[in-house]
């Protein structure tokens, strides 16, 4: 079979097992699936800066190759402008671009929206918005076939099936008929990889294929890939989960700013990488790093792109006393930070029986550590941080803060004490005034709430800034025009402002990028060290649960 | 700030030509509005008359221009009457606890299920034609729609992540209500007036169109409007031109509130 | 790090569509009552005797056998909750009383009149959904022309009042072109200018509306992961942004029946078309009450039936609607 040509009579026949359409391709002549030499995509004006760089690489079949970065490095980017897909103002020069033989820049637009699913298939991140919502999942997966191949409607039906039992959906004939809301993270993803497959492409472009999913979920769907790369087919694997890349990538290649800065065998480049930036980002993975031992250290602080550091933070003076450091167990005379007994919540709504979220709950956090708490969607993760903030009631079983009532307390007696714990989000924006500087934010903070104009604010101010490692000439900036890292930052600070005993942080690094993340980190952890906070940590990311927590509270 | 657009210049412009037209009308068109002159009635447009005459021999230009603020003031008079009782409304729902969120959602409702002008026609019918009257039925028609969206707006700072951090904060009700919530919702009224201008002044003209608001001689659009329903196929300069100014003066409103409206959003 | 403890909980869900259908209906009952409720007290606030008032207000007149049967009809001696209930009870059989100035019950006026605002209403609001359609899916092209029509849908929509519209149609396909009368007649030329009259200030609205939706549907990733398939551009309009662009302008068809019969009333009396609308505007200056109110429940009755309905249709019609995602 001659890996050239195009279109429906190309592809072997959808009944074709796997292992004869293997055959065929190791039959292939040499060249490669994907040739890429001198890439530069540029937006706008002549004078933008690349989004990428003059960039080359190159995929064989049955080969997976990751490419690694963060975001901003030009990774997405790459995989559009493999089925021209960058929009009217991109401008895009190679010396090679060709995919199947294909030299993509010279394809009409025909030719391209036949590339599109036939020859490569591409699976997009979040599956919950790249399906259409509205239409039947068995209606995507058919699209490919029915664009690309002349199967009757019936035949189309039978293929359908087969594809989604197939990426390990059960139950097809069920799951086809439903819409994608209906159906769970992992097995929406599967069916948008069987959508993507269906026409039997030859090159299978996976962009950030597993995240936000559990580790279960995730490892389910990385096998289902790999076993595409068995059966012939070249993998584009893009991702900034190192964790995926070792499970599935044959080759890794690292970008950053629109540049390959190193490529290689998988296992060379992550155990012994040779360029400066893979090194910083395998130390700001938590993977397997233990206990307070800070993800840069001894790593240049990093390019001054978003969220950097400019200055060591420095603990605040604070006029509290505080117990001395604890260890894991905690000294037994002083009562631990956080206390559950019996904690039950059921959700009613209108119409439907009521669910059980949580139910007979117990935990202990000891003052100065870190309890991660983990567990799939709608466990009840966030509504145990509702409840450990005051802002919900449990049904059954109280919660003491510092050893004292706190979740059965009327509010007007909480009211007072509840400067004791704080919150940090994922998505910091949310919790702002959005009339609000930094200054007035971290200002509100320290005063209460109460507009003063006493001189003791504008140092404390700058105080709490230097505590998370910002410059003060950001507090007269707005936080939109903020990176993501200077922003969590602020909610650190702002948190820190009324002088907290216990934190509790939802999904805090959730959004960052992997070296920003690791900054937030360190943070995180040196003020706890010098300030003896008590952490209640909720992640979905298993590493970095591992890293940051004492102790582990798992909810099912 | 981003750069002024031509269509952010030209509402701006024809705004500013109304405002003088309604302050200091004689600026623009000197002469007496209620002046009859019966020997030149029905004239068309001509050099004498730029918009031409009515049934009575008057100016119409001058007419259009003294009708500037009558018409304008109802408008705005109306516009302010329904805000307030939808902010009212809203306001209480939104902020208020269940039992009179349920109340007042429900009062809206019931108004709602009278479309359009129906719900102003009902009232005039009770309490008679006139400029007042249509004024607040105007304003009555159009509050169950303020309403809404004021209340949908209270609840959504209400229920808003910054709202809830005050809580953590240790902020109190009446801290939050002052800090964060009354400051974000009273940003969005404003463009709401702008917006709800143009739709009153359409509806008040409209209602002394079919004779139930400013009756003439009255230099007042509607009015005018009123006089020459029974010319349009003959005269048709009477009804074609307050209704231009009319048009004007509902698009420049309109079109420079979601001008702002964009501008704040960004 | 040690795992402390792993804590489960079943989570169970009920059916609840037939809930909250009934809950619906319920809703309508109750706005249909409370609008009931409203004409009544409305009525009886006019000034004066309402004798008088139902008969065509202080000034009408009416002779005094005349008071007498209207105080007996509308049972007037009696206390005023007997009143109501009495009156609720009528409306319920669609009994709205006597109509003074057409000498006939104000049912048969109904229903005579009603079919040709219906007509004009459904032909509006078709002709409106059309151009909706077509401008939205135009104004969603790259270019200037595109782009100023977008924005200027709004202005339509909002800037231009039927009766001004109205007039100035009338000048231009009448009074200058001689292509449509000016007046109706019996014929479907007649239709023609009011219904335009009606279906244009529509059209800006509901186009802006699928104008905003289309844009939003057409840069979600769920289109660009048909793209990614193959997808055709006209394919991607047609089987994949249109559905999420055509559901909000649907849900509002109930409403904008609701402006529809509120703009009859103008146009109506423009092209002098027998119709509800401009038999409310003479009863309104005749002060003819119960033909009033009659008409203006019977529109609120036909428009909260069709605002529920189209409720329905959106919940069957938005999956998203009816389940909370299962993350």
């Amino acid at each position: 079979m001659a890996g050239v040509s195009l279109g429906p009579t190309a592809s072997p026949s959808p009944a074709l097992p796997p292992q004869e359409a293997a055959n065929a391709a190791a039959h292939t002549t040499a060249s490669p699936v994907v040739q890429v030499s001198g890439l530069t995509i540029r937006f706008g004006a002549m004078d933008a800066p690349a989004a990428v760089d003059g960039i080359s690489l190159s995929i064989n079949a049955g080969e997976t190759l990751a490419l690694v970065g963060e975001s901003g490095s030009g990774k997405s980017v790459t995989a559009r402008a493999l089925v021209s897909l960058l929009g009217g103002g991109a401008t895009v020069t190679a010396d090679v671009l060709r995919v199947a033989g294909l030299d993509i820049p010279k394809l009409g637009r025909r030719q391209l929206e036949k590339l599109r699913g036939a020859t490569v298939g591409t699976i997009t991140q979040d599956a919950l918005s790249s399906l259409d919502p509205l239409r039947l999942v068995g209606r995507e997966v058919d699209d490919a076939l029915r664009l690309h191949t002349s199967l009757s409607a019936l035949q189309r039906r039978t293929r359908v099936l087969e594809l989604l039992a197939e990426a390990g959906i059960p139950d097809p004939r069920v799951r086809a008929a439903q819409r994608s809301g209906e159906l769970s993270g992992g097995l929406r993803q599967r069916a948008l990889i069987a959508a993507a497959l269906a026409a039997n492409p030859k090159l299978l472009v996976a962009d950030e294929p597993t995240t936000a999913l559990d580790a279960q979920v995730r490892n389910g769907i990385l096998d289902l890939i790999k076993r595409q790369a068995d059966t012939g087919m070249a993998v584009l694997l893009i991702s900034h989960d190192l964790g995926a890349v070792a499970r599935v990538a044959d080759r890794v290649a690292v970008m950053t700013d629109g540049r390959i800065v190193e490529e290689g065998p998988t296992a060379r480049v992550l155990e012994a990488p040779a360029h400066e930036y893979t090194r910083r980002l395998l130390a700001a993975s938590p993977a397997g790093k233990p206990r307070h031992q800070a993800l840069l250290a001894g790593i240049t602080a990093g390019t001054p792109t978003s969220g950097t550091a400019s200055a060591v933070p420095r603990p605040p003076a604070s006029t509290h006393p505080r117990p001395q450091s604890v260890s894991a167990t905690g000294s037994p005379s002083t009562p631990p930070a956080l206390q559950a007994r019996g904690i039950a919540v059921s959700f009613t709504s209108r119409g439907e029986a009521p669910r059980t979220v949580l139910s007979g709950l117990d935990f202990n956090l000891p003052e100065g550590t870190t309890l991660g708490l983990v567990g799939p969607s709608g466990s009840g993760k966030t509504t145990l941080a509702r409840i450990a903030l005051g802002l919900q009631k449990p049904d059954a079983g109280e919660l003491l803060l510092l050893g004292e009532k706190w979740s059965s307390l009327p509010e007007t007696q909480r009211r007072p004490r509840r400067g004791l714990i704080g919150a940090i989000y994922q998505d910091p924006m949310a919790s702002f005034d959005p009339r609000f500087t930094v200054a007035q934010l971290l200002t509100d903070s320290i005063t209460h709430g109460a507009s003063t104009r006493s001189s003791a604010v504008r140092p404390r101010v700058r105080e709490l800034l230097d505590s998370v490692g910002l410059e003060s000439t950001l507090a007269a900036r707005r936080p939109r025009t903020l990176s993501g890292g200077q922003r969590q930052r602020v909610a650190i600070a702002r948190a820190l402002g009324a002088e907290p005993r216990v934190l509790v942080l939802d999904e805090p690094v959730s959004a960052l990028d992997v070296t920003i993340q690791a900054q937030v980190l360190d943070l995180l952890d040196s003020l706890q060290r010098d300030l003896t906070l008590s952490y209640l940590f909720i992640s979905h990311d298993s590493d970095v649960i591992e890293h940051m927590s004492d102790t582990v509270l798992r909810l099912d | 700030m981003r750069r002024i657009t031509a269509v952010e210049a030209a509402s701006g412009t024809v705004l500013l030509a109304l405002a003088v037209a309604a302050l200091a009308p004689n600026l623009i068109a000197p002469g007496d509005p209620l002046a009859i002159n019966p020997l030149a009635s029905f004239q068309p447009p001509s050099f004498a008359h730029l918009l031409g005459t009515d049934e009575s021999g008057r100016d119409l230009l001058t007419r259009i221009v003294h009708g500037t603020a009558p018409s304008l003031l109802i408008g705005v008079a109306a516009t302010v009457i329904g805000i307030g009782l939808g902010a009212l409304l809203g306001v209480a729902g939104g902020l208020g606890p269940r039992w009179v969120d349920s109340g007042t959602t429900r009062l809206v409702e019931v108004l709602f299920a009278f479309p359009g002008l129906l719900l102003a026609l009902l009232f005039i019918a009770v309490a008679g034609p006139g400029p007042l009257t249509s004024t607040v039925a105007v304003g009555l028609a159009t509050a169950p729609g303020y309403a809404r969206l004021i209340r949908s707006q209270v609840l959504s700072v209400r229920r808003s992540g910054y709202v809830e951090s005050a809580v953590v904060l240790g902020r109190g009700w009446w801290r939050r209500l002052t800090r964060h919530i009354a400051p974000n919702v009273t940003s969005t009224l404003f463009v709401l007036v702008t917006l709800g201008v143009g739709q009153s002044i359409v509806w008040a003209s409209s209602l002394s169109y079919l004779g139930l608001g400013v009756s003439p001689p009255a230099a007042e659009w509607g009015a005018m409007l009123n006089s020459g329903r029974t010319y349009i196929g003959s005269f048709w300069w009477m009804t074609f031109f307050p209704g231009l100014a009319i048009v004007l003066s509902a698009a420049s409103t309109t079109l420079l509130g979601r001008s702002i409206q964009n501008r704040v959003r960004t | 790090m040690t795992l402390v403890a792993v804590q489960r909980s079943p989570a169970r869900r009920g059916g609840s569509a037939a809930r909250w259908l009934l809950a619906r209906l319920a809703g309508l009952v109750g706005v249909l009552w409370a609008a009931a409720t409203v004409t009544f007290i409305a009525v009886r606030l006019i000034p004066g005797d309402p004798a008088e008032a139902i008969l065509g207000g202080p000034g009408s007149q009416a002779s005094d056998e005349a008071l007498a049967a209207a105080r007996e009809q509308y049972g007037l001696d009696q206390p005023i909750v007997v009143q109501y209930f009495a009156q609720l009870a009528r409306y319920a059989m669609l009994d709205f009383g006597q109509s003074y100035s057409l000498k006939d019950s104000v049912a048969a006026v109904i229903g005579e009149q009603l079919g040709g605002t219906l007509l004009l209403a459904v032909l509006s609001l078709a002709l409106a959904g059309l151009l909706a359609l077509g401008v939205a899916v135009f104004s969603t092209r790259s270019g200037r022309v595109a782009a100023a029509v977008g924005s200027g849908l709004e202005v339509v929509a909002v800037a231009l009042p039927h009766f001004w519209l109205a007039t100035s149609l009338v000048l231009l396909f009448s009074t200058t072109l001689g292509w449509f009368p000016p007046i109706s007649t019996r014929g479907p030329e007649g239709l023609v200018l009011p219904v335009l009259t009606l279906a244009i200030p529509l059209a800006g609205f509901l186009g802006q509306v699928m104008r905003e939706s289309l844009l939003d549907a057409l840069s979600s990733p769920f289109v660009l992961s048909a793209r990614l398939r193959g997808e055709t551009a006209s394919g991607v309009i047609w089987r994949h942004a249109l559905r999420h662009a055509a559901l909000p302008a649907i849900g509002l068809s109930g409403w904008a029946f609701g402006t529809l019969v509120s703009g009859a009333v103008v146009v109506e009396t423009v092209f002098a078309r027998p119709g509800l609308g401009r038999t409310l505007l003479s009863a309104v200056q005749l002060r003819d009450v119960p033909l009033v109110t009659g008409i203006v429940l019977v529109v609120a009755l036909a428009y909260s039936v069709l605002t529920t309905a189209t409720d329905v249709f959106d919940r069957i019609a938005d999956p998203r609607l009816r389940q909370a995602a299962i993350a």
